[in-house]
């Protein structure tokens, strides 16, 4: 039904729309709980000796003198314009900041998550086709690197990649070998997630009749896995992969920290460090947008990857 | 090349097993486990033996855990994880299959034996197309090139009666309806043109009229040339189909021979009761576990126990009293195509003497405990699917109104609509003579009492939390004894301790008749109540249900699409298509004469225990 179809669109988008406006007006009052004058901040940090002078124009000159609901209605009113501020800190255009920052970001959370995505599903098939042994050591691996902290992950691969063995920068460089560390860093504790959930559904679908019904047609141990237990495999990921981008970008702010990458974590992390409030609700804002958008995106993919989704959808529908 | 392409006479044996068993490894069985012989489990399969030939069918008939689908899948090297097997003899086309490769296993699956696994409706990859599924069997087994597959695909949906072969074959299983799904699944197996197929319960998931077409479809099978192997529950539908039956229980054949030996002469007391408790054509009110004439026992022990206790092990299915005594007059319909004329002298006869007119419709003076009147439910809001459409029916106190129809007709609708948990678009429902739909359930709340439900999955209805003790007593609030209500439907106090993962099927089912007993309801709404229990299970919950009926006076408004079960336990009866009621009116007369064409249809279509000869069965 088409007019069933656009409004469970509309409906997203609308939930898009508050996720944004609501992460924007966190952030907004979220920072003003930090102690310290913004004022001061913009001059320079808490170590500058601006004249009370000074204070007073810069307070004026951003409107820093009103009150705080006159700041949130005059920020809002230039969000929806587009205007995104510029940053205090920066004294450019929020928008060139986050433009300049993110390929980066992207292009490390990218890597991680299809780095991820192989782990996961390679262990997970492999790890329920051995025996017992397998399973178990699976299992473990994937307990293992999802409780393991980034800063303490990227510090061991650190330790022996570059120190111990050096074959790689421990400092993130231009080419592509600067990636490996920080990729590897990301991808690690999330393939952790995902293996769990893969493997629970592979071993579903190897216990499913469709694959007793697939042996039954002569079809090999290979074949089973390839045509039928990949998919189901697979569809969990698909569906936690919104979440898991979401997951990626927090955990750039400690990886390109630690690896010192240029990118959208390390521009978060400093301008929460000099309360640069339009930076950091510039950057809060991509971030959500982006998780929306994968949000919708993976929703989308979930679907035409299982079309029982939406037969379930309708089945609900006329329970309730 | 084609498995098909090697010349198969008839009559030539395709399957020789000697002594075969099975069993599966002791303690934890995991993927590859090999066990030696000193570790090993019980035989679920134990010393079978039989063959199968060409343009020939055996069915191998068992209740749940007889060992029938064990058996079945030894024949194609898929028996599980952890499982062992052992044989004196296994031989496909002559060569002997002991320790076979792996390779040479996966030749013959699907290549020299097609297999229809059990449970149709989930047994093709819901993630792919059903032509990728059935080009898969071409893919492994000929060298045919991808657009040949196509086209064979397309031949096979066709030969197997899919409708629009060529769109089909895009759909995914969950687009097709039950039906369709079996044809499609028995495409996949036929693909390679096997020369034997197995069907394991091929039939038990689908409604009657397509279970016909679909047995319509072996005999297709049958007669070009096909060995058959069938492995089922269902007496009346291998007894339209199987040429020879081996009788399973407890891992071994029990009995085997012809169909019309076997079905029409059974020498073992275990097939006897078997055919026994086949409720289709059994009068109303007579027992069908202890059926020899007398009724199912009024007071006391309401059920035949066996003796023992109340778990549902098939030792139950014995008949208390070994007396063969034939019980049902079904000589006199020999030779009829539907013989499910209800016994004479035993039949209750309200129906009968209650007016034959208009006989469900609630009227003036008598005792409804129910009344439906003209409910009507669209789902989906403006242009969606109309569920119910203005259905009337109502039930008499301590009287059953069987509700039948196929999956989709509407009828869980009405029983939801009736339970007060579906509001109705339309109509009303009155219970005890008061309102009760539609109305606020916080209205309704007190008198909830007078209203119970049995459904067909009895374990999801219940807390896993909780034991049995709990179970009841929160149902009983007080008003009576938990051992009281099991030794009434036949449970042994000792089950009060159990929780619901922990007993039969049979068990559980009696556990929540007990529950809807409780509150000492007038009526109770029994959706699907006994479709996922065994036959001589069955017999046992459709007696206890009615001894319960005969003591406590309580109505039942049964609902299945088992013509047979309804037929056997129905005052009066209801036949729905479509969200329509079409036919209504005394069971007796319905099922001897039917005024619609679609009741006409169903009861035609409704497998029926008989010989080939046409005769029905009596022994």
């Amino acid at each position: 039904m088409g007019l069933r179809r656009a409004g469970r669109i509309g409906l997203r988008v609308l939930g898009g729309v508050f996720v944004l406006w609501a992460a924007a007006t966190l952030t907004f009052f979220g920072l003003r709980l930090i102690p310290g004058d913004p004022a001061q901040a913009i001059l320079g940090g808490p170590g500058s000796q601006a004249s009370a002078e000074a204070l007073a124009a810069v307070r004026a000159e951003y409107g820093l003198d009103q009150s705080i609901w006159a700041q949130y209605g005059l920020y809002f009113s230039r969000l929806l314009g587009g205007d995104l501020g510029s940053s205090y800190s920066l004294r450019t255009p929020v928008s060139e900041v986050i433009g300049a920052q993110i390929g980066g970001t992207l292009l490390l959370a990218v890597l991680a998550l299809a780095v991820a995505w192989a782990i996961a599903l390679g262990l997970a098939v492999w790890s329920t086709r051995g025996g017992r042994v397998a399973g178990v050591v699976g299992s473990g691996l994937e307990i293992v690197a999802a409780a393991v902290p980034h800063f303490w992950l990227a510090t061991v691969l650190v330790l022996i990649f570059s120190t111990t063995l050096r074959w790689l920068p421990a400092v993130s460089t231009q080419g592509p070998e600067g990636l490996v560390l920080p990729v590897l860093t990301l991808a690690l504790p999330l393939a952790g997630f995902l293996g769990q959930v893969m493997r629970e559904s592979v071993l579903d679908a190897l216990d499913a009749p469709f694959v007793l019904s697939a042996r039954a047609r002569g079809e090999g141990e290979s074949g089973v896995r390839w045509r039928h237990v990949l998919r189901h495999g697979a569809l969990p990921g698909i569906a936690l992969s919104g979440w898991a981008f979401g997951w990626l970008i927090s955990g750039a702010v400690v990886v390109e920290t630690i690896f010192a990458r240029p990118g959208l974590g390390r521009t978060l992390l400093n301008a929460v460090q000099l309360r640069d409030v339009p930076l950091v609700i510039g950057v809060v804002l991509v971030v959500a947008l982006g998780y929306v958008i994968m949000t919708v995106l993976t929703d989308a993919v979930s679907r035409v990857a299982d079309p029982r989704l939406a037969v379930r959808e309708r089945e609900q529908e006329r329970v309730s | 090349m084609s498995g098909g392409d090697e010349t198969t006479g008839v009559g030539e044996v395709l399957v020789r097993v000697e002594g075969l068993r099975v069993g599966f490894g002791g303690g934890r069985s995991g993927f590859g486990a090999r066990s030696r012989a000193s570790e090993r489990g019980p035989a679920v399969v134990d010393g079978v033996s039989f063959e199968v030939r060409a343009g020939r069918s055996l069915a191998i008939v068992g209740e749940s855990g007889s060992g029938k689908s064990v058996t079945a899948r030894a024949l194609v090297g898929l028996v599980g994880p952890g499982s062992w097997v052992t044989a004196d003899a296994l031989e496909v086309d002559g060569i002997s299959m002991l320790g076979a490769s792996a390779a040479a296993w996966r030749r013959v699956r699907g290549g020299r034996i097609g297999l229809v696994v059990q449970d149709a409706l989930v047994s093709l990859d819901p993630l792919r197309p059903i032509g990728r599924e059935i080009a898969d069997a071409l893919r492994l087994h000929t060298t045919l090139s991808e657009a040949g597959r196509r086209a064979r695909v397309e031949e096979l949906l066709e030969s197997v009666g899919m409708p629009e072969p060529r769109s089909r074959m895009r759909q995914r299983s969950g687009e097709l309806s039950g039906g369709l799904r079996q044809r499609a699944l028995i495409a996949s197996a036929l693909a390679a043109s096997p020369a034997l197929l197995i069907a394991d319960e091929p039939t038990t998931a689908l409604d009657s009229t397509v279970q016909a077409q679909i047995l319509g479809l072996f005999e297709t099978i049958k007669a070009r040339g096909t060995g058959l192997l069938f492995i089922s529950h269902d007496l009346a539908v291998v007894s339209r189909i199987a040429d020879d039956v081996l009788v399973m229980r407890g891992g071994r054949v029990v009995e085997a021979g012809t169909v019309e030996a076997v079905l029409g002469d059974p020498r073992s007391s275990y097939t006897k009761a078997l055919l026994r408790a086949v409720p289709a054509g059994v009068a109303r009110g007579v027992s069908l576990v202890a059926r020899g004439g007398s009724r199912v026992a009024r007071g006391g022990s309401p059920v035949a126990r066996g003796g023992s206790s109340g778990v549902d092990i098939p030792s139950e299915s014995r008949p208390a009293s070994a007396s063969p005594t034939p019980a049902r007059p079904t000589s006199a319909s020999e030779g009829m195509s539907t013989p499910l004329l209800p016994g004479s002298g035993e039949a209750r006869v309200t129906s009968a003497s209650e007016g034959m007119s208009t006989p469900l419709l609630p009227g003036s003076g008598e005792a409804w405990v129910l009344e439906v009147a003209g409910v009507s439910k669209t789902f989906g809001g403006l242009g969606g699917r109309k569920a119910v459409d203005g259905v009337s029916l109502g039930v008499r106190a301590g009287t059953t109104v069987g509700l039948v129809g196929e999956s989709g007709s509407g009828k869980t609708t009405v029983a939801r609509i009736v339970l007060g948990l579906t509001a109705p678009d339309e109509g009303s429902v009155r219970l005890g003579g008061e309102a009760w739909v539609p109305g606020r359930e916080r209205d309704r709340r007190a008198r909830r009492a007078s209203l119970g439900a049995v459904y067909q999955d009895a374990l999801s209805s219940f807390d896993p939390r909780l034991t049995v003790q709990q179970i009841l007593s929160d149902a009983l609030r007080g008003q009576g004894s938990v051992e009281g209500l099991l030794e009434e439907v036949g449970l042994e106090a000792r089950v009060a301790s159990a929780r619901p993962l922990q007993l039969s099927g049979g068990q559980r089912q009696r556990v929540s008749i007990a529950r809807a007993l409780a509150p000492q309801p007038s009526v109770i709404v029994l959706d699907e109540p006994v479709s996922a229990l065994d036959v001589s299970i069955q017999a046992q919950i459709l007696d206890l249900l009615d001894a319960l009926q005969r003591e406590r006076g309580v109505a039942y408004l049964f609902i299945s699409h088992d013509l047979g079960v309804v037929q056997h336990m129905s005052d009066e009866l209801a036949v729905m298509k479509d969200g329509r009621i079409v036919e209504q009116g005394p069971a007796a007369s319905v099922f001897a004469a039917p005024s619609h064409a679609y009741t006409r249809a169903l009861l035609a279509a409704a497998p029926v225990l008989r010989t080939r000869e046409g005769g029905a069965l009596a022994w």
